[in-house]
């Protein structure tokens, strides 16, 4: 099967990389990570170390976006952005709520890690318990909008009541 | 990184000055060395402290501040953590209880809080980032 194309930002790979769900993302998607991400994430720390290893082994490709469209926010998060703008068919992974709203704002439909938690959910990738394990480690991190937890927080309740079907 | 110094006077009182000596000697430093060391850690954490409630008040995203402060996202990151972890934590099982009470679903909010009490354990032992 062909996997769909993705962009993550800096916060989404923190949070993906405390969430244990990196492996996962992996198989779901094609992983392209924008030059300035990369240079966001240190190897010096664990989130960093792990995207430069998957870097060097070719599981995880770098790509800038030709034109940059979008000048706000950080660097990481705008060039994630741009990289998105351009290839519209790509999931635009991100969790800062600001550059997350300007996103949608663009037409994007920008996906956080807690609501990927909820679709690993409901696809039956995680049980009830793992997936309130990693909404909860999101939540105790506090750099994921208490927002977007309760947001997927009420998809995972919503599955449990109705079932996956 | 480059390996460019910059070099910066600085005036200290008789007092303060002895105490720098008496310090740098102890810590087996130059008094230079010592005072560079003593700043670059005192600016760390003000910039830490800033964007910590940068990024609480929503004003500032983890990639404007490491691009601002020149401190990796990931401390920026860990730093938020450890401030807000409890409060952020007790939101969590709030939302939690409030769905599991709406949907009648008593077991929903039995795990949110075993996963709160693993999360926490966690967050203690510093074993995410």
């Amino acid at each position: 099967m062909v996997k769909q194309n993705a962009t993550p930002d800096s916060s989404f790979w923190i949070h993906a990389t405390v969430s244990n769900v990196i492996e996962q993302l992996l198989e779901d998607f094609e992983l392209y990570v924008a030059q300035a991400v990369a240079e966001e994430l240190s190897e010096e720390y664990r989130s960093g170390a792990w995207l430069h290893g998957l870097i060097r082994e070719g599981r995880v490709r770098v790509r800038d976006a030709g034109a940059a469209t979008l000048d706000r926010f950080g660097p990481g998060e705008r060039a994630a952005i741009n990289l998105a703008i351009e290839n519209p068919d790509w999931v635009l992974l991100m969790d800062d709520l600001r550059p997350f709203r300007a996103a949608e704002e663009l037409g994007l439909s920008p996906v956080s890690s807690p609501v990927y938690a909820a679709s690993l959910y409901k696809r039956g990738v995680l049980d009830e318990q793992a997936v309130l394990n990693v909404l909860a480690r999101l939540s105790a991190r506090s750099t994921v909008s208490p927002q977007l937890i309760d947001l997927a927080l009420s998809q995972v309740a919503d599955i449990t009541k109705k079932g996956r079907g | 990184m480059g390996t460019n110094l910059k070099t910066v006077s600085v005036r200290l009182g008789d007092q303060a000055g002895a105490r720098v000596s008496k310090a740098a000697q102890l810590a087996r430093q130059s008094k230079g060395a010592f005072l560079a060391q003593a700043g670059e850690e005192a600016a760390r954490h003000l910039l830490l402290e800033w964007a910590g409630q940068r990024h609480a008040s929503g004003e500032a995203s983890l990639s404007e501040l490491a691009a601002e402060t020149g401190v990796p996202i990931e401390v920026i990151a860990e730093h938020v953590s450890a401030q807000r972890s409890a409060v952020a934590t007790d939101m969590y099982l709030t939302s939690a209880r409030r769905l599991a009470e709406a949907l009648k679903t008593p077991r929903f909010y039995a795990e949110a809080k075993r996963a709160v009490k693993a999360a926490r354990k966690d967050a203690a032992g510093g074993g995410s980032e």
